[in-house]
């Protein structure tokens, strides 16, 4: 399920964005603010262990026909989003190669991706919450998923996305050694959070 | 082939057809995202380990991050039952502990029980290349180490020992590595009136199973040394976690660092001779791997 990011009020630019964003307007696309910050993490925990993994290599876009608020037109919508799974640092050079070359398989599979259109957005405070319907690929496998993410504005004109939903390994096939050493759980959470603006 | 007028005239048609209303109606979306640089490329890696056996390999540990090390070589499994086929020692072992400045460098203190050698080491990666179906690696190890347990005999045994060793590897695709660490020793025999020049060879070789699981193999080959007149044989299977290497071996040898393997053995390589050994790596990290 999502987790919302903390609701913050919005600056004036960002009131400006919104009310601007607001209106009828042609098709805007969003990307991916590389200059901003990124974070992507993934949490693994089993009864013996418990360990994250970070990348701050996230990239893609949000396009948008017409508008952006709840009123906003959504047939046609689109986003993906991609990242750079080979980037992943869980704090352990061995335990990186591990998940590389033993489940990931990066030199095959380099990135995890998410392709979908936005099914609804609706207010969350002051924010948004935005509900995805798509692609969730990993692994080379597809599963259709439905995300959530709360959006709030980051200055003008750009917003802050943060997304918070389960992935079953196995659903990827991804299998994981039934041998007591190896500490990666059937389940990992993954934790989104960057910027998207107009390019 | 085609008449001229012919061919533009398709060529034309094609055109219109590409940019037809209909064919502008059926295009998703103008979005004008591209993909903003290459996927990140994994370390070349041949070997797992940052050592085979007894030699090391060319692989090397993320930058500050610390590996500890305990390994035994036991009595050899042909005592039978009375010994418990060997395990019951006296065994010898050794304490190691590595820690890496960068993550192409490693810094090695460790110590054995066999003449109380203590060896300080660096190893360095030099070069790591070739393809994914034949990555290549290269590296280099210097090392000291002192002996702090010789006999009081005549003349009086130097304790000093100095090595280097080139490590040479090569990967077949991800599931065989291949290596090749030829040596020199400066006084190879401790009990030498005179400083001596050895040269040994190592031949590593192992096989990657499945993932997490792997059979390996190391022969060293050396020159003849006093009583050190026979080369080791080591081999046995890896189990590998994301921290941790276990090595369960057999081997001739009871040598454990660097400047007592690269001198030989005592043992020829025969089945009464033949012992169980593990090694046992640890890695600790504090914070990111610094890959």
């Amino acid at each position: 399920m999502a987790r919302l990011i903390p609701a913050r009020p919005f600056s004036a630019a960002g009131l400006l964005a919104m009310a601007a964003f607001g209106a009828p307007l042609a098709g805007q696309e969003y990307q991916v603010d590389l200059e901003a910050d990124r974070q992507v993490v993934f949490i693994s925990q089993t009864t013996l262990e418990e360990f994250e993994g970070v990348t701050s290599a996230v990239d893609g876009f949000v396009y948008l026909p017409d508008g952006v608020g709840p009123d906003a037109v959504l047939d046609g919508s689109r986003l993906y989003f991609e990242v750079d799974l080979a980037s992943i640092d869980t704090g352990v050079s061995l335990r990186n190669r591990h998940m590389r070359d033993n489940y990931l398989e990066t030199s095959r599979f380099p990135y995890a991706t998410f392709e979908a259109s936005i099914a609804e957005i609706a207010r969350n405070g002051e924010g948004l919450l935005v509900t995805t319907d798509g692609e969730l690929t990993i692994h080379g496998v597809s599963r259709e998923r439905r995300i959530r993410c709360a959006v709030t504005a980051d200055g003008s004109p750009g917003y802050r996305v943060g997304c918070r939903f389960a992935v079953r390994l196995g659903d990827h096939d991804i299998s994981i050694p039934q041998v007591m050493f190896l500490k990666l759980a059937e389940e990992v959470t993954l934790d989104l959070a960057f910027v998207v603006r107009r390019p | 082939m085609l008449p001229l007028n012919r061919s533009i005239t398709l060529t034309a048609v094609t055109l219109l057809l590409t940019v037809s209303p209909v064919a502008a109606q059926e295009e998703e979306t103008p979005v004008r995202w591209q993909r903003r640089g290459a996927a990140t490329e994994a370390p070349v890696t041949v070997f797992h380990s940052p050592t085979g056996i007894n030699l090391p390999t060319a692989e090397t540990i993320g930058k500050n991050e610390l590996l500890f090390e305990i390994s035994h070589r036991f009595q050899p499994i042909s005592s039978g039952s009375d010994g418990f086929w060997g395990l019951d020692g006296p065994v010898t072992y050794r304490l190691g502990l590595a820690w890496a400045p960068a993550d192409w460098g490693l810094l090695t203190i460790q110590r054995s029980n066999q003449q109380d050698n203590l060896d300080f080491n660096f190893k360095g990666r030099a070069w790591a290349g070739g393809s994914d179906r034949f990555p290549f690696m290269i590296g280099a190890q210097v090392g000291a180490a002192w002996n702090g347990e010789l006999p009081e005999v005549s003349p009086e045994p130097n304790p000093w020992q100095y090595y280097a060793i080139v490590m040479l590897n090569q990967g077949l695709g991800r599931s065989v590595g291949l290596g090749l660490t030829p040596a020199y020793l400066r006084n190879p025999n401790v009990f030498s009136a005179e400083p001596q020049n050895g040269y040994a060879l190592g031949i590593q070789g192992q096989w990657y199973v499945a993932p997490g699981w792997s059979l390996l193999g190391e022969y060293t080959l050396t020159e003849d040394w006093g009583e050190r007149v026979h080369d080791i044989l080591a081999f046995g299977a890896e189990l590998e976690t994301g921290g941790h290497f276990f090595k369960l071996l057999f081997t001739n040898g009871e040598e454990l660092n660097p400047s007592q393997v690269l001198a030989g053995t005592t043992r020829p390589i025969a089945w009464d001779q033949l012992r169980f050994a593990f090694n046992i790596t640890r890695l600790i990290s504090f914070g990111g791997s610094g890959e």
